[in-house]
């Protein structure tokens, strides 16, 4: 009967004397054998019939022999130790079976052989349970660490945000500023010509009063030209006109900019309408400019004075990003060109700069948002991010080309719409 | 740590002779196994809190560790605290082959806890002629947490130490005995000492 | 006749197993050290015929009690008995002097034939 149970057991049985010599295998075992060796295995090596951890059986059965204890291992440590395909080798996911393995010392019929019992236990269904939640668990990681990347840059674009709707109401409060400015400036420039007519005036008054009083008394004469000579006369004549008239420039200067700024902040309305494309960029290029002074900037426009149908803002915002990008880029001498051209289907204006380049791995994720090379806190990475979603807006294109060491080109092509198919807006570009 | 609550002065002694005895029998199997010697040191016996086992066990920093449990006339379970110093040096004696492997050092670490904390736990109970079974050895990470979860206050403790003469390799093994072993092994102590 | 013994080891336990597996045909005077130090200050103080030592013990271990012996003219048998039998140990206390070494538990027959060796049966 107990030969019976022992056959039958779900865990293999293999008993080997102290030569590991094979004394008896279980049905579990035989099953799982190639059938050329089911028979005359008995007296065999154990190592002969299952060489592929041979090294490992033959050191803890030699352990289990000479302390007369129990050996284990575990799948997770070596988890093939016999070459038995898995039970379910039709509907399961493993190959191999999965195993545990302990070896007990028993002794045999006479109780002075000594004996070692293998006890091989199936586990492959816990063993692929486990690694699947393993696997299952260190996706569930990487997507945390996904979301916690996300919810980073989610926090980023929220200030990001934030700043851009400072931004807006910096620049309306810019705008009112402007427009407050423009007074004084005006009676500033009123006054300051009045005044070069008047110190004219008084020059001359004092050149006749000096020049009769020479004629006239010259003990009065030398007292006037004493007293001229005390109060600098003579530099006071030659300064007034140059200071009077680099005040006109300076001023003239400051409505320039006070003009721009205006401009460019008060279309602030998000409406379609016509827009002078040539104009803007100039005073962009002036703005932007102003902040980035290595570059020399050019603009050209073909037609002159373009005006085309768009919502400007985004336009307007849309270039901006991309000039700053392209001033940034260019470190001590170079060039930003802008190049408008239109023809009866479409507008296009390229940003031409001399500066470092992007490189060609970089230059596929430009348009991604949060990208940046630049350090940290010193970029979102969201300027050509919104210029490509402000151009995708009208129905346009954005390409950019990149020569890594000599420049960049970046290219806005934008179909030319009229302002009575403004309702249907656009046809996407190349759409016919 | 105190030992006078659990344990007369006599019992004691025996207890620890028997460790010791134990503990020979355990170094002279691996050091035949393994071909080189092995140093013992004398048994420490305690009964200790919770507290005071984790920071025995937790006291040797760069440290893996294994536990087993043990069932039969008297239960408990037995924790050995492997230091990684050296570890490749028995590795070699193991005849694994270098460099070792994650899995190697894994593999290394449970079987050296079986035999050692399996032959020190075979001579204990057949010198008392008390029957236990010793599971087999899994891999655990002490975590202070763990300990102040235990379900029991004080705690009978023996903590016997291996060193393998050739490297800076050492290996601690302590027992740990619920309640009704005790009484058990105090029981079957004050037979043997008559 | 009677033979003056050391009988030294830590346990008390395994002392007194000791003393009581010694053959009864003798009568003995018995001194006891609990390790090391203890043996060899009573060393000092008297002379021994027989000493059974144990290896493992605090403070002087049983090897320290032999390498202390080595150089002395006259010294006691050492019967080391000693839970500790890896044979590198065995030769090491052998090669220190020790007239035998007896493995723990101690077995009472070895005992008595080893005394019966060194010639007191």
């Amino acid at each position: 009967m107990f030969d019976q149970l022992v056959a039958k057991l779900p865990v293999g049985i293999c008993v080997v004397d102290e030569q590991y010599r094979l004394q008896y295998l279980n049905a579990f075992f035989l099953d799982r054998m190639r059938p050329d060796q089911r028979h005359n295995y008995l007296q065999q090596p154990l190592i002969s019939i299952f060489p592929e951890q041979a090294k490992f059986l033959t050191r803890r059965i030699k352990s289990v022999f000479v302390l007369q204890h129990p050996s284990f291992s575990y799948w997770e440590q070596r988890a093939h130790i016999f070459p038995f395909k898995s039970s379910r080798p039709i509907t399961g996911e493993e190959t191999q079976m999965y195993q545990n393995m302990e070896i007990v010392p028993i002794s045999g019929p006479s109780s002075e052989q000594k004996l070692a019992c293998i006890i091989l236990q199936d586990v492959t269904a816990q063993a692929s349970y486990l690694m699947a939640q393993q696997e299952l668990a260190s996706a569930l990681k990487q997507e945390h660490t996904a979301q916690r990347k996300l919810i980073k840059k989610l926090d980023s674009a929220q200030s990001q945000l934030i700043q851009a709707e400072k931004m807006a109401s910096t620049g309306q409060l810019a705008a009112g500023i402007a427009h407050e400015i423009n007074n004084p400036i005006g009676f500033v420039t009123a006054n300051l010509a009045t005044l070069k007519d008047y110190s004219e005036q008084l020059l001359n008054l004092c050149d006749a009063l000096a020049d009769k009083l020479q004629v006239t008394s010259p003990s009065l004469a030398q007292f006037s030209a004493q007293t001229m000579d005390t109060y600098h006369y003579e530099l006071l004549k030659e300064d007034i006109s140059p200071l009077v008239d680099e005040s006109c420039e300076g001023l003239n200067r400051v409505r320039d900019i006070v003009e721009n700024l205006k401009q460019f902040a008060l279309e602030e309305s998000t409406g379609w309408q016509l827009f002078n494309l040539h104009e803007t960029t100039q005073q962009l290029v002036k703005l932007v400019g102003a902040q980035y002074k290595a570059p020399v900037y050019k603009v050209s426009c073909n037609p002159p004075n373009l005006q085309i149908f768009c919502e400007p803002a985004s336009i307007k915002q849309a270039l901006t990003n991309i000039l700053i990008n392209a001033a940034q880029s260019i470190k001590c001498k170079g060039f930003v060109k802008i190049d408008i051209r239109a023809t009866a289907q479409r507008v296009s204006i390229k940003v031409i700069d001399s500066g470092v380049g992007i490189s060609a791995e970089n230059i596929k994720k430009i348009f991604d948002p949060f990208f940046t090379t630049k350090p940290e806190g010193m970029g979102q990475g969201l300027g050509l991010s919104v210029a490509y979603t402000a151009i995708e807006k009208h129905k346009g294109k954005i390409i950019a080309n990149s020569n890594p060491g000599r420049g960049t080109v970046v290219e806005i092509l934008v179909p030319v719409v009229h302002p009575e198919q403004r309702h249907e807006c656009a046809e996407p570009l190349g759409g016919s | 740590m105190s030992t006078e609550s659990v344990l007369t002065a006599d019992q004691r002694d025996a207890l620890q002779e028997l460790m010791n005895i134990s503990m020979g029998q355990a170094a002279n199997s691996l050091a035949h196994l393994i071909e080189t010697k092995i140093g013992i040191s004398i048994p420490k016996i305690a009964s200790v809190t919770p507290e005071q086992l984790f920071s025995m066990i937790s006291e040797q920093a760069d440290a893996y560790y294994t536990r087993q449990s043990f069932l039969g006339d008297i239960q408990g379970e037995v924790m050995s605290v492997v230091s990684q110093q050296g570890l490749c040096e028995v590795g070699a004696l193991l005849e694994y082959d270098a460099p070792l492997s994650q899995t190697d050092i894994q593999e290394i670490i449970l079987e050296l806890s079986n035999i050692l904390a399996g032959a020190c736990l075979a001579g204990l109970s057949a010198q008392l002629a008390l029957g236990t079974n010793l599971n087999m050895p899994t891999l655990f990470s002490p975590r202070k947490a763990n300990f102040e979860e235990f379900q029991w206050s004080n705690s009978l403790v023996m903590e016997v130490q291996f060193d393998i003469e050739i490297s800076s390799f050492s290996m601690r093994v302590v027992f740990c005995l619920d309640d009704a072993s005790l009484d058990r092994l105090t029981q079957t102590l004050d037979e043997l000492l008559g | 006749m009677t033979v003056r013994v050391l009988v030294a080891d830590d346990s008390r336990l395994s002392r007194r197993s000791v003393i009581k597996a010694l053959p009864p045909e003798l009568n003995y005077a018995i001194d006891e050290a609990a390790n090391g130090k203890e043996a060899i200050a009573l060393l000092n103080k008297a002379s021994f015929e027989l000493m059974l030592l144990d290896l493992t013990m605090p403070e002087i271990d049983g090897v320290g009690v032999l390498e202390y012996l080595a150089d002395k003219t006259e010294k006691p048998h050492v019967v080391v008995i000693s839970a500790d039998f890896q044979p590198e140990k065995q030769r090491i206390v052998m090669s220190l002097g020790a007239a035998k070494f007896i493995r723990k538990p101690l077995d009472q027959e070895e005992l008595a034939m080893t005394l019966f060796e060194l010639g007191y049966l």
